[in-house]
């Protein structure tokens, strides 16, 4: 785990961090979170995973002080969000929940204005934040005429408004297209670069790929996994797919040459011109050292490591296999950080 | 404090918006006006100037009008807006939640004293072509017109509290129909129904204005048909005006009593709000 103070101050600049000490939240007779301990220092982008239900929203909720853990600790810049004097923190915070809405009778630039008043924000800055969204053009229509994809961009704007420290997304890009999503990511990218404490989750796993510094898998309340995007993959250690296209006759040699690999090297599909194998990362550097030596006439080597979809399928699933044999036991095998 | 004005702004831009709400105030401008016009006819032998019998006609306008104008406005003021998630959002701004309780009672009540205005301009208006007005008659308006007020303050504090207890619109909806009838309606006619049954018995006299005043559509008609001379003689309560012809303060205390018991179990229940 990283250990690095949850917030700091560089000149006038505020860098706070979030921590979860030994959370757990009970709603009724349901766990939605269990024992949940996670630092989030400043200036790093979290990616929150995991299936509906698994808690991710009361994560949000928790930093957001609208509930209070049932037991354990939240802090934000070292402050209780559950307390009544945090409202004023909360200017450092910016907000885009799940399925956002908005009054459907305002327009667009009265919600983002109304808002902006509330964090005490300039209308001029409204007026950036549209144009960054584009929804500049769109700004005097009433929000009921907006596509879900417009909403969503107003969204994005108004948790942007007052240049927040903390921004958290509830799976911020439902509903954009591929173009808007590139476009998101790319503001994402510079609100990285300066600075900017970011949690985000998604059900489009492949899509965080590289705009997180570390990744959480949370399932069934517990955090199944954490750690940087190579180091969940080590622990996961899945296959590697190899795919090999060659003329005919060097396509028979291949299984030939690959059997001294003690059958840690599987063939997954064959044809006359192509073999796919299935092979660990550890073997995948051995697997291309003997085709390379042989100096066979190959045409092309395709290598498919495991995405981030596949680690998470990964980690979800070990967890459902281990709670039927192991019952409620604490899922920290995979936690690293 | 600004931040309780700009809810209160939106509040109130938002039932600008809101056709119901438009439709029922003209509906009580057009009825202020009719009643008015309506009562001007020819009393009879009754002593009771035209004027006397234009404000108790209001005033029981007002008392069926009111309460519906302001639980329509407020009784969705938080379920709405918990449904539609717009609320989970602005819980999240640097915000309290009294500042957001204020910001909805304030924005509501100036909804409501929107429709008071223009109800009673316009019958003030045709009154003052009718028959005349001087200034103590403009007085006793302005005094109705505050009472009035303070009738819709009631039910926008009990409308803020339907609106926290309810898990839905409908339910809200439901709720405040009921509490209209039985407040406004139902309420008297059982207490007639019981003190005619009863036949003096187990209710006295005093036990019984006790119970209709406590009731805040009783309390502002009491209010307001205890203050005009003569206007016992035309509403046929002559005797239990008479009566409490003293107890003025009262029945105000009565209408701040609702507004403040509401208004707190609604924030109360705000501040408790988990989402």
């Amino acid at each position: 785990m990283l250990m690095r103070p949850s917030h700091s101050i560089c000149g006038n600049q505020f860098y706070p961090g979030v921590s979860f000490a030994d959370v757990s939240k009970r709603y009724g007779t349901r766990d939605v979170l269990r024992n949940i301990s996670i630092d989030i220092v400043p200036g790093e982008t979290l990616a929150v995973l995991g299936p509906n239900g698994a808690g991710k929203t009361t994560m949000f909720k928790l930093i957001l002080g609208l509930t209070r853990p049932s037991s354990g600790n939240v802090r934000f810049a070292d402050d209780d969000p559950a307390s009544g004097h945090f409202v004023q923190m909360r200017r450092h915070i910016g907000f885009l929940p799940e399925n956002i809405s908005f009054h459907d009778m305002m327009t667009g630039r009265e919600a983002l204005k109304f808002f902006a008043s509330i964090k005490a924000v300039s209308a001029d800055e409204c007026e950036g934040l549209l144009n960054l969204v584009r929804l500049q053009d769109a700004a005097d229509y009433r929000i009921r005429t907006y596509s879900k994809g417009m909403r969503q961009r107003l969204g994005f704007a108004q948790a942007l408004l007052g240049a927040p420290k903390l921004l958290l997304l509830d799976e911020p890009t439902t509903g954009l297209d591929p173009a808007l999503r590139q476009s998101y990511y790319s503001i994402l990218g510079r609100l990285r670069q300066s600075g900017v404490t970011i949690i985000l989750s998604s059900h489009s796993l492949h899509e965080l790929q590289d705009h997180a510094d570390r990744y959480t898998i949370l399932d069934k309340g517990r955090i199944v996994a954490l750690g940087k995007f190579d180091e969940l993959q080590h622990i996961a250690n899945l296959p590697t797919i190899v795919r090999i296209t060659a003329p005919a006759a060097s396509v028979e040699k291949i299984p030939g040459l690959l059997s001294k690999l003690n059958g840690q090297i599987q063939i997954r599909a064959r044809s006359s011109d192509f073999v796919e194998f299935r092979c660990s990362n550890a073997e995948r550097a051995n697997l291309i050292r003997i085709l390379t030596s042989r100096n066979l006439p190959i045409e092309n080597i395709e290598i498919e490591p495991p995405n981030l979809n596949q680690i998470y399928i990964h980690f979800t699933r070990e967890r459902d296999s281990r709670d039927l044999t192991s019952g409620d036991r604490e899922g920290g095998s995979a936690h690293h950080g | 404090m600004d931040k309780i004005f700009i809810v209160a702004a939106k509040k109130f831009q938002d039932a600008l918006r809101n056709r119901w709400i438009v439709a029922s105030t003209l509906a009580f401008t057009f009825l202020s006006v009719t009643v008015v016009a309506i009562g001007s006819a020819p009393a009879g032998a009754i002593r009771a100037t035209g004027f006397d019998v234009a404000v108790a006609s209001l005033s029981s306008l007002s008392v069926y009008f009111i309460p519906l104008i302001a639980l329509m406005i407020a009784h969705d003021a938080v379920v709405d807006e918990v449904e539609r998630g717009t609320m989970l959002l602005l819980l999240t701004y640097p915000i309290s939640r009294l500042q957001i309780f204020l910001g909805n009672f304030l924005g509501h009540n100036l909804i409501v004293g929107c429709a008071v205005l223009t109800g009673y301009s316009a019958a003030g208006l045709s009154i003052a072509i009718l028959h005349g007005m001087n200034f103590s008659d403009l007085l006793s308006l302005a005094i109705l017109a505050g009472s009035s007020l303070l009738l819709g303050g009631v039910f926008v504090s009990i409308g803020h509290f339907i609106s926290m207890i309810s898990s839905e619109r409908a339910m809200a909806a439901g709720i405040a129909i009921g509490v209209w009838l039985v407040i406004v309606i139902i309420y008297d006619l059982a207490l007639f129904g019981v003190l005619v049954l009863d036949q003096h018995q187990i209710l006295s006299d005093e036990l019984f204005q006790l119970l209709v005043v406590l009731n805040p559509a009783d309390a502002y008609r009491s209010f307001n048909i205890a203050g005009i001379e003569g206007i016992g003689a035309v509403t046929g309560l002559a005797g239990f005006g008479d009566n409490i012809n003293a107890h003025h303060l009262i029945f105000l205390m009565i209408l701040l009593g609702w507004i403040a018991i509401f208004a707190i179990m609604g924030f109360w229940r705000l501040v408790r709000y988990e989402l």
